[in-house]
């Protein structure tokens, strides 16, 4: 993405849009990646996959965690919302009771920004929430946007970099919209043809043009425009 | 009376929550908020009240499990503690409790079970939900309009009501309502933040049934324990060998000093988990070069423990000029006459005396070395900081 729009400005939201299977996941998980690699902190949300499964799928992608303990922190929503009596704890994992409870995310992510933030001295955060579209499955857009106004205003207070996916054609237009207005850029994914396209607006004046992707040997690509 | 069991705030309410009234807990987002409602209820299930929660974003199994994270097993209250399952309806999940939302997103169906329960449970029970996650799922106006009418289907059957509230930003006319309006009694639950939030506190807004104490007191969740009040710096001064090391490290449950050659050259700092309390203590070194540290912890600190060698008065004009150093931040203090086991000891009006001390200021005789009249002296200086009655 650096390449389309030169260097990523501190605290910013950015909501990353794309049908199904386009990659909205691993281009997240690699720009906290990204981060983790640069000694930035890292807090995954995940309102998908439990938190041990996270860590598989990072591991599966050649994006090894556990060499960047002290800097991550994933906030599981799944494993309790079952109740399945599952409370074990893994390291940098916090358990929140479902995804509808976003008093609870939010405590999460404030603890995991008061360990690195403010007792690691780590002033640069990277965030994901990975997915909207699960959030906005149980809750409807004006809790959602309630709890993502206070969420981003958060990620801006500490220069931090959010990350938001969500599934296109799976909410109304006016729900992306309403979404849209709380971020400072959007990351667009579409596929044409046996084509992967992407581009970025509202970091740069003008939307980028559409460039070609891939998502290669583990590795996020995207083709010089 | 149903207490609340949150540290100091029954005793700020004038005894705790009475029958027929409401308490709302107004949370900020990102602050535990929660934890006052199930400590409240814990409470209220030892003092041997029935209880009922209302599981609205959390699978009735796993809440329980979250009462077990902070050491309160609810197994042997199986007769007195219900749970209402507003969750299981969203997800399509079978429940198993007695008491089910059939549709969460229906206020109407929230109301047919609340109702239920306030009948069933009788005088005197804790009825606990989440305003904000019903708001969330049923509408901000019709939940509020429920709200004022279980409230006061609460007063006619004598119960008592203990609410959450995540103030999320909605409309400025819900959140006055909700913390001006509908409910006796508001204790607002809040962080202190630079950018992320590092320190919480709560404190009450309003109570209708008597004039509350407006203090805000600082607290920590502990695991397991639950909340405590939380005082980030108690100073120990005095002048050089009164005891001052021997002093943190009795009233401390984990301490360490900076020590050289025997004699404190640093600090020392203990902390302390007392009753509901968690406190840092903070021992300075007596030797006047070491003068500006004290000044500079002073302005800082939240209270003063003030140690004196009962044997040696001739170091009292020391220990007085040292008081002088801190007393100008105003901190509350109280005196410790130590080493009150030893020959020619001063009593403790000797040394008021020959301190010229006033009377209002207490002088607690110790021997800290056989941890003699110091968890009275600390717990003393606690009341003064945070209120006793």
């Amino acid at each position: 993405m650096d390449i389309l729009t030169g260097d990523i400005p501190v605290a910013i939201n950015i909501l990353v849009i794309g049908p199904p299977l386009t990659g909205k996941a691993f281009l997240a998980r690699a720009i906290m990646y990204n981060g983790l690699k640069d000694k930035e902190a890292g807090i995954y949300i995940s309102t998908k996959d439990s938190g041990s499964k996270i860590k598989d799928k990072y591991a599966k992608c050649g994006l090894p965690l556990d060499q960047y303990e002290d800097a991550y922190g994933i906030v599981d929503c799944i494993s309790r919302s079952l109740g399945t009596g599952k409370t074990e704890t893994a390291k940098n994992v916090v358990l929140v009771g479902s995804a509808v409870d976003m008093t609870g995310i939010s405590i999460a992510v404030g603890q995991f920004l008061e360990e690195f933030w403010r007792k690691k001295q780590m002033k640069k955060i990277r965030l994901v929430i990975e997915s909207l579209s699960n959030l906005l499955m149980y809750s409807n857009i004006q809790t959602v946007y309630r709890f993502l106004h206070v969420f981003t205003g958060k990620v801006r207070a500490v220069d931090g970099l959010g990350i938001y996916t969500i599934e296109e054609g799976m909410h109304d237009s006016m729900v992306v919209t309403t979404l849209k207005q709380l971020v400072q850029g959007v990351i667009e994914l579409k596929e044409e043809g046996d084509k992967r396209l992407l581009r970025v607006s509202g970091i740069t004046p003008m939307p980028t043009k559409w460039a070609e992707y891939t998502i290669e040997n583990n590795e996020f690509v995207v083709k010089e425009v | 009376m149903p207490e609340t069991g949150i540290p100091r705030l029954d005793k700020f309410l004038k005894g705790g929550i009475p029958n027929g009234k409401t308490l709302l807990y107004y949370v900020h987002p990102g602050v535990e908020g929660e934890i006052f409602a199930m400590q409240t209820i814990y409470t209220n299930l030892e003092n041997g009240n029935n209880c009922v929660f209302i599981a609205s974003t959390r699978n009735p199994r796993d809440a329980r499990e979250r009462f077990k994270e902070f050491g309160w097993g609810l197994d042997k209250y199986k007769d007195n503690f219900a749970i209402i399952d507003a969750y299981s309806g969203l997800i399509g999940l079978e429940s198993e409790e007695k008491y089910v939302v059939e549709d969460p997103t229906d206020i109407t169906s929230f109301n047919e079970v609340i109702e239920k329960v306030i009948e069933e449970c009788g005088k005197g029970s804790i009825i606990f939900g989440s305003i904000s996650a019903i708001m969330d799922m049923c509408g901000e106006q019709e939940t509020l309009e429920y709200v004022e009418k279980w409230n006061k289907y609460t007063m006619l059957h004598d119960g008592v009501g203990v609410y959450n509230f995540t103030a999320w930003p909605y409309s400025e006319d819900t959140l006055n309502k909700v913390r001006e309006e509908l409910f006796d009694s508001v204790v607002v639950v809040g962080g202190i933040a630079e950018r992320v939030i590092f320190g919480q506190y709560y404190g009450i807004v309003k109570a209708n049934w008597t004039e509350p104490e407006k203090k805000y007191i600082l607290f920590k969740v502990i695991r397991p324990g639950g909340i405590k009040a939380f005082i980030p710096k108690i100073l120990v001064t005095g002048p050089y060998n009164t005891g001052k090391s021997t002093l943190v490290h009795a009233l401390s449950t984990r301490a360490v000093s900076v020590d050289r050659l025997a004699t404190t050259i640093a600090l020392d700092h203990g902390h302390i988990d007392h009753k509901e309390f968690s406190v840092d203590i903070f021992g300075t070194p007596g030797q006047e070069r070491f003068d500006p540290i004290l000044k500079l912890l002073g302005g800082e600190a939240m209270g003063l423990l003030l140690i004196v060698d009962s044997t040696k008065p001739e170091e009292f004009p020391r220990a007085k000029a040292m008081l002088e150093m801190t007393l100008g931040y105003g901190l509350p203090f109280i005196i410790l006459a130590n080493k009150q086991d030893l020959p020619n000891a001063l009593s403790s009006e000797e040394i008021r005396e020959r301190m010229k001390i006033g009377k209002e200021i207490k002088i607690v005789p110790t021997v800290a070395t056989q941890k003699k009249g110091i968890t009275e002296a600390f717990e003393t200086l606690i009341d003064m900081i945070v209120g006793a009655d």
